[in-house]
């Protein structure tokens, strides 16, 4: 029997399509690789020891914490950008009670001390110089002038990702698993409009916060942080939009740039 | 009835109403006889009576906090010295004394003993003007010669209102607390009632009582009050006196110590039979008891050939009495029984230590601490009194934060492997290893706890000011806003809009030049719904803001008058916040301040140019909470130098310590009020080194 010329471009198509997406995986992958080879330099650990000060019905009690974060270095200089909330999980807290209006309760952190520990376990003291609460972002600067890191060129980019487009990660792990490169494959699953667009990205990319994005040519398009639930517990709506106080988000590398700037020009300060 | 009848009848009314007519006359001559002594009596003291207002220190989790008490004192001495109580004055760091002419003086504290509850304090005669009459004096009587019965008054300033009198008699010679009853009366550790049997009377006392002369009518103290046990009791003057003489002449009450302790004959014949004697109830292992060969079940029955009983608790403060004031190292003969037999021993005093050490606060380290005294030594069965003992932390402070930490009843015995003798040498090693830092100083403390030795490392050292990191800046609207809550809307008219309420615009802003006004309902911004509805949505709308740039010109959909339309605003730079202007931290002061903010100008309402600095913090405990410093006040100048920034402030205090200025006035606003507000602080207390005389 004969198969209509229109069943046999079908079967083609799809054929063509399956074996293309298999090659479009290979491709990514491929570069992904080759990406997490050149920046694995400037994925580091930011490690703070925070005084917590938590007050309680009029009781005030100080407390150490110590936590660990992923950073990039965005700069030679070993500038190094972090998600805020991640290295200080009381901003987190602090919110939550400050729209509670329990004003009774009340928690304050203080940067004890900063250190970036580097790819090569190289631990390199430092200071938290600029953050940026509602952006969720956090900049270390290494104490010692003059030495020079690896570090991702960043540059401000016209292309405007799709939704569904794959991106990729290039995260780290902790202490139990010796710090070792990780990637993960995913894709741009929303995009929020408004005065600084973001996207959300699929569940798996979504635990690297601290950490560049990238499409699947190897370019960066973004900085997975945070965002906190402003509204009360008022919220609706599915996944991420639900009940949650805070959930991950793609930030645009224009926008950590543009605050990345004000690092270089400090902010005029009334000292003593 | 008889003429003769009748006459005898009259005869014996009229006698009778004689008799007690005379009887009559004669009580009240009496009663005004003893008015007259009260009087006169009341005149010879009553001059001489002193208010006594105290800023002492408090000893808690880790900080030495002041605090204001008032007590009672008399003036014994014409060079000014003043008797009260160690419990109204033993631990001033600033006496104000209020003399019946209403003449104020400061005073020090010369010398002051918790086992008699007895302080001494010298007036500041310097600073009385030239040509002063004369300070009045009160005398010491005695207080052995009292009768029960016998009328006293209790004088002082009760409620720390002035001078006052109360009358009544002497109710009891031998007041004593029961021991089934209460527990002793301690100071600091030593027991009060071992030595002192109080003068019980009836006489009206009140808290500030305490310090005060019990005066008899012939004008003569008799006793000085300190408790109330639902009678008054007063220490007699006999050991008033002879210790008050002592602190004058040395600044403390050298006492003799054998290192054994007593209690009455028992009841049971267990330790033989005898009416007369004291039983030995213990002996401290290496006192001159022990090394004298004195033990415990011994009864002692004589002392230097003068017979010793004991049967009752009452008859125990004369037999400590004459034990503690044997000359130190002059042997005392004691005869003793021992099961049947008798024997005689020599036992030679020693100098008695405190009960307890002078707590001292070490603030770099966030504790208390007290030097080791020898009963402190027997107790923890330790072989010397080095080291200092922890009296209390800090929660939060260095040592609370150390691992393992620190904690009450620890003896330091040395920092960094060097050795710590005392106080003065814990204060030498803490100074050299914090100098002038600005970081914390880790340091290796080796510590004892009961019988074990631990090691831990300590990060001591004053903390800095905070030095937060800069924020971002970020764009703003120059309002105030409230969420407009379904209810709200309803009210409104807006049911099922949702949004902002305008509160406030602030003036001279580009809010106010864009044309918002009070009352206005932002409903979008930028095109996007304000989505609020609840409180907890407050911060909703200033989040949306920021999400812009300064300098951007975002558009703001308004509800006015229930009119819609659009305002078009520039957004601004955030004013600095609170929390990011730079804080001056005063640690001899305890008080905190920060530059003015732009919130603080709104909030006040003030022009936009007023200066100063807003003070954030006043520890309480500290000399600006005791002098009356709130937060939130703003200092204006600081002895009539103007103050129109921290920086200002600093430079200030940092030459009012230099000098060791006596007193430092702010000029102050609070609210729309300005007032003076005197510190004066005890620059020794502040630099840590106000130890009494005999203190390590």
């Amino acid at each position: 029997m004969n198969c209509p010329i229109s069943i046999k471009k079908g079967l083609l198509l799809i054929t063509w399509y399956f074996f293309a997406s298999i090659a479009s995986q290979a491709d990514i992958q491929k570069t992904a690789l080759i990406i997490a080879e050149q920046s694995k330099a400037v994925v580091v650990t930011v490690r703070v020891v925070l005084n917590v000060k938590r007050s309680m019905r009029g009781q005030t009690r100080d407390e150490e914490r110590k936590t660990e974060a992923l950073g990039t270095i965005i700069s030679n200089t070993g500038l190094t950008v972090a998600s805020l909330s991640a290295v200080d999980p009381t901003t987190i807290v602090s919110a939550m009670i400050r729209r509670s209006g329990n004003l009774g309760n009340s928690i304050e952190s203080e940067f004890k001390e900063t250190t970036l520990i580097l790819d090569d376990g190289t631990e390199v003291e430092s200071d938290i110089v600029l953050r940026d609460s509602d952006l969720d972002m956090v900049f270390i600067k290494p104490r010692q002038a003059g030495s020079t890191f690896n570090t991702i060129k960043l540059q401000p980019s016209n292309k405007k990702p799709q939704l569904l487009d794959p991106v990729f990660v290039v995260g780290r792990l902790g202490k139990i698993g010796n710090r070792a490169i990780t990637l993960n494959l995913g894709r741009l699953q929303s995009l929020v409009k408004g005065p600084r667009p973001y996207y959300i990205c699929d569940a798996t990319i979504s635990a690297n916060v601290g950490c560049i994005v990238y499409d699947a040519l190897g370019d960066p398009i973004g900085i997975l942080l945070t965002k906190q639930n402003t509204l009360g517990f008022s919220s609706g709506g599915s996944n991420f939009g639900g009940g949650q106080m805070i959930m991950p988000i793609l930030r645009s590398i224009k926008d950590l740039l543009e605050i990345a700037d004000q690092v270089q020009q400090p902010q005029p300060r009334q000292d003593e | 009835m008889g003429k003769r009848t009748r006459f005898s009848v009259v005869t014996l009314i009229l006698v009778l109403s004689l008799v007690i007519s005379n009887v009559k006359a004669e009580i009240q001559l009496q009663n005004q006889e003893i008015e007259k002594k009260i009087q006169k009596a009341i005149d010879a003291v009553y001059p001489a009576l002193v208010q006594i207002y105290v800023l002492s220190l408090r000893h808690s989790r880790g900080r030495g906090r002041k605090f204001e008490s008032a007590g009672s004192g008399v003036i014994i001495a014409p060079e000014g010295y003043v008797i009260t109580n160690h419990h109204v004055a033993g631990k001033a760091t600033s006496i104000r004394c209020i003399l019946s002419t209403r003449e104020e003086l400061k005073a020090e504290l010369v010398g002051t003993d918790p086992l008699s509850d007895i302080a001494i304090l010298k007036l500041d005669m310097n600073s009385r003007p030239v040509g002063s009459s004369p300070l009045p004096l009160a005398h010491f009587g005695s207080s052995e010669t009292l009768a029960v019965g016998e009328p006293i008054l209790a004088m002082g300033c009760p409620l720390a209102i002035s001078q006052s009198v109360t009358r009544g008699i002497v109710s009891n010679k031998d007041m004593i607390i029961p021991k089934r009853m209460s527990s002793p009366l301690r100071l600091d550790g030593e027991n009060v009632g071992s030595v002192v049997k109080w003068i019980g009377h009836d006489a009206s006392i009140f808290p500030g009582n305490s310090g005060g002369p019990l005066v008899n009518l012939r004008g003569e103290i008799v006793g000085i009050n300190e408790i109330g046990l639902g009678l008054g009791g007063a220490i007699p003057s006999e050991l008033a006196n002879s210790v008050s003489l002592e602190l004058i002449k040395h600044g403390r009450v050298k006492r003799a110590w054998i290192g054994a302790s007593f209690q009455p004959l028992l009841k049971s014949k267990s330790l033989g039979s005898t009416k007369q004697g004291v039983v030995v109830s213990g002996v401290i292992p290496g006192s001159p008891s022990e090394k004298a060969g004195l033990e415990a079940g011994d009864i002692v029955l004589a002392i230097d050939e003068i017979p010793v009983q004991v049967r009752f608790e009452e008859e125990m403060p004369a037999l400590i009495g004459q034990l503690l004031s044997k000359p130190v190292g002059i042997p005392v003969r004691l005869k003793i029984k021992r099961k049947m037999l008798q024997e005689n021993l020599e036992v030679t005093p020693e100098t008695r230590d405190k009960a307890r050490g002078k707590e001292a606060e070490i603030r770099e380290w966030g504790i208390t601490v007290r030097r080791i005294t020898l009963m402190d030594s027997k107790e923890m069965h330790r072989r010397n009194q080095k080291g200092i003992l922890i009296g209390s932390i800090r929660p939060g402070g260095p040592a609370d934060k150390s691992i393992p930490n620190l904690r009450p009843g620890d003896i330091i015995v040395k920092v960094n492997g060097r050795p710590i003798d005392g106080i003065k040498s814990f204060r030498h090693l803490t100074t050299e290893f914090c100098g002038k830092k600005k970081t914390l100083a880790a340091v290796v403390v080796t510590f004892d706890r009961k019988s074990e030795r631990f090691l831990t490392v300590a990060e001591i050292g004053l903390r800095n000011p905070r030095n937060p990191p800069v924020e971002v800046t970020k764009a703003w609207l120059p309002i105030s806003t409230q969420v407009v809550s379904r209810k709200l809307a309803e009210v409104m008219n807006l049911r099922g809009k949702k949004g902002v309420r305008i509160t406030q615009v602030y003036p001279n802003s580009s809010a106010q030049q864009a044309g918002f006004r009070v009352g206005d309902v932002l409903t979008h911004v930028g095109g996007q719904i304000i989505e609020v509805s609840e409180l907890q949505d407050s911060e909703v709308f200033e989040t949306m803001v920021r999400a812009y740039r300064v300098n951007d010109v975002v558009d703001f959909n308004i509800v006015r008058n229930g009119e819609k339309s659009i305002v078009s605003a520039k957004l601004v730079e955030m004013p600095t916040s609170e929390e990011q202007l730079q804080v001056y931290q005063d640690m001899r002061l305890e008080f905190e301040a920060r530059d003015v903010s732009y919130m603080d100008q709104i909030t006040n309402q003030w022009s936009g140019l007023e200066s100063g600095a807003m003070i954030s913090q006043v520890d309480s405990g500290g000399w600006a909470a005791v002098a009356g410093l709130r937060s939130r006040d703003l200092i204006k100048g600081i002895d009539n130098k103007e103050v129109g920034n921290v920086k200002d402030l600093k430079s200030h205090l940092e030459m009012a310590q230099k000098n060791k200025v006596r007193n430092i006035v702010f000029f102050v606003k609070r609210g729309i009020h300005t007032l003076f507000i005197e510190l004066e602080p005890n620059w020794k207390d502040t630099d840590g080194d106000n130890l009494v005389p005999g203190e390590k």
